[in-house]
């Protein structure tokens, strides 16, 4: 569904997005995080065939950005950071509006579906300056799909919104990944890349890194261990230590009255742990359980744009 | 051309239900027509007691050739409407000079130009459609306090002095040419300063720029007893012509979807 090759857009001196290379197939729900300023919506203007690439190419369901803007503007819906609504009309007026612009056959009933799809058939004929931001919010979600696009490009879709109104928009983009629609989600919200993206890509300016949000916190961390025992003995941790798959262990911080917990980094937990348990049994460990602790996407996130810096 | 028109309709929605504006646009129009009206009425029956000097025409006022002879009250109501001609040529600024800086600046301020250029629109019937929907209420609004005071001109003076007022060469040439040439020239230049303002305020303010040369030739009407002829109006047509020739390219090169999302001051910095 979009495709780029060594996109870059430059502004004067300043190169906000640099040779990015980028596949996304159809029916994919896509995450592109980064933090502000990253150029997430520059590409994200660039796939909508709304300003021009200064380098390199990208085609967005089969056409060329560059010289077929017309069409791909006809085919892609796209949600903008602020919902820019025409505030003195309705909710129905503001669909119809762009159902009409759209070429939407029977545009009032287009309208009308919308609403009814989004429980807001009650607020139709009521202005849009009266609503809340959530509210605002799916209508603008709405019109972005008044032409049922196949691609949907969704630019921070939960900013600014209250945690019900949040859960209510991540629904919906749950629901347009269950019809099958292409779905290029810009945002710096890791739990809704974590729970909607079937793939995430981390990017300032250029990718840094792309895989699904499981893959990128296991591959940027890893995993760990934990071993909760009855009784803290810093021996222990000389004896795990000398383990060659052991990359490193310590003590979990916690509060004084707090069991003692093992933090241990190995290279396959799968394949590792037994011996591991065998070496803690063997030094005189009594161990209570044994857990796995994944990095959070969060984690992974921070290490890659550089706010979290690793040891 | 069909996206033209829904913009146009979407505009004009949206402008009879902006009261605040309606009450800006519509004032005046009822206002300058009524008081020339009146000025006509006062004119051709003077309230008994007033000097007769008081509605003698100016001496510095030149009177056209077809009033030679005519008695005092008709040349008092031809002086009487004289300054409205060129008052009434500053409907097609001011009111274009405010729907404009609305629907451009507006939009640019609401932060809703971004989703309108997202869709399949072309920037030619996108700046159509904002044109005509400035230029369009600012004609309506310049033609129908024009017709009603041809109508009332009809009934309360002489037909010379109608043939020499409303009815002359330079004030139809004024209002059916002249005034949609400045309509338009308003729109161009809200659309050129657009690209560097974020507030209506400020759009409104800059546009009212345009009326500066109108209100100077008002004064030098009234106080120096400058005649519009054919001549003047064809001249301030041919500087109209001119500043067109320069702002349309300008205007229509700004007004590109790359240009508005990237160059133009966007609101809020």
């Amino acid at each position: 569904m979009i495709a780029t090759q060594r996109l870059t857009r430059r502004f004067g001196p300043f190169t906000a997005v640099d040779s990015l290379t980028l596949t996304v197939p159809a029916g994919e729900v896509f995450g592109f995080l980064g933090p502000n300023g990253a150029g997430k919506t520059t590409v994200m203007r660039m796939l909508a065939a709304l300003i021009a690439p200064t380098e390199g190419d990208a085609k967005v369901a089969g056409l060329d950005v560059r010289t077929q803007g017309h069409l791909i503007r006809q085919r892609v819906g796209i949600l903008t950071e602020s919902p820019g609504l025409y505030r003195k009309l309705s909710a129905r007026e503001n669909l119809r509006f762009y159902a009409k612009l759209y070429g939407v056959a029977h545009p009032d009933d287009r309208a009308r579906a919308m609403l009814r799809m989004l429980q807001m058939e009650a607020f139709e004929d009521k202005p849009v300056g009266r609503f809340s931001k959530g509210m605002a919010q799916k209508i603008a979600i709405a019109r972005a799909l008044i032409h049922d696009p196949q691609l949907v490009f969704l630019d921070e879709p939960t900013s600014g919104l209250d945690p019900e109104a949040s859960y209510l928009v991540r629904d919906f983009i749950g629901g347009l990944k269950a019809q099958g629609k292409t779905v290029f989600l810009c945002t710096h919200r890791l739990e809704e890349a974590e729970r909607l993206c079937d793939r995430v890509a981390v990017f300032r300016r250029k990718i840094l890194a792309i895989d699904t949000p499981q893959g990128l916190r296991k591959g940027r961390f890893g995993s760990r261990t934990l071993i909760e025992l009855t009784h803290r003995d810093d021996s222990l941790l000389t004896a795990i230590r000398s383990l060659p798959f052991v990359s490193s262990a310590l003590w979990q911080a916690g509060a004084p009255n707090d069991p003692p917990v093992l933090s241990v980094a190995l290279g396959d937990p799968r394949v590792h742990n037994p011996a591991l348990i065998r070496k803690l049994v063997e030094h005189g460990a009594e161990i209570r359980f044994v857990r796995e602790e994944q990095a959070s996407l969060e984690q992974a996130y921070l290490s890659l744009t550089g706010s979290l810096k690793l040891d | 051309m069909t996206r033209t028109l829904v913009i146009l309709t979407k505009e004009l929605q949206d402008l009879l239900r902006n009261w605040g504006i309606l009450i800006a646009l519509l004032v005046p129009a009822a206002l300058i027509p009524t008081l020339a009206i009146l000025a006509l009425y006062v004119a051709g029956n003077p309230p008994p007691g007033l000097s007769p000097e008081a509605l003698t025409p100016p001496p510095n006022l030149a009177l056209p050739s077809e009033l030679e002879g005519a008695g005092p009250t008709a040349l008092a109501q031809y002086a009487a409407l004289v300054p409205f001609f060129m008052i009434g040529l500053i409907f097609p600024v001011t009111i274009p000079s405010i729907l404009a800086a609305s629907s451009i600046v507006g939009e640019k301020e609401a932060g809703t130009l971004e989703p309108l250029l997202a869709t399949p629109i072309r920037t030619w019937e996108l700046l159509l459609g904002k044109a005509l929907a400035s230029v369009i209420p600012a004609l309506v609004l310049t033609w129908l306090p024009f017709v009603t005071l041809l109508a009332a001109a009809q009934r309360l003076a002489p037909p010379e002095v109608v043939k020499t007022t409303v009815l002359s060469a330079p004030w139809l040439f004024g209002i059916l040419v002249l005034a949609p040439s400045l309509t338009l020239l308003t729109v161009m230049f809200l659309v050129i300063v657009s690209a560097w303002v974020t507030e209506v305020r400020t759009a409104n303010q800059l546009g009212a720029v345009l009326i500066a040369p109108l209100v100077a030739m008002i004064v030098i009407q009234v106080t120096r007893g400058l005649t519009v002829t054919m001549g003047t109006v064809l001249g301030i047509w041919a500087v109209v012509l001119a500043l067109l020739a320069l702002t349309i390219p300008v205007a229509v090169r700004l007004f590109q979807r790359e240009t508005i999302l990237v160059r133009w001051k966007q609101s809020g910095g």
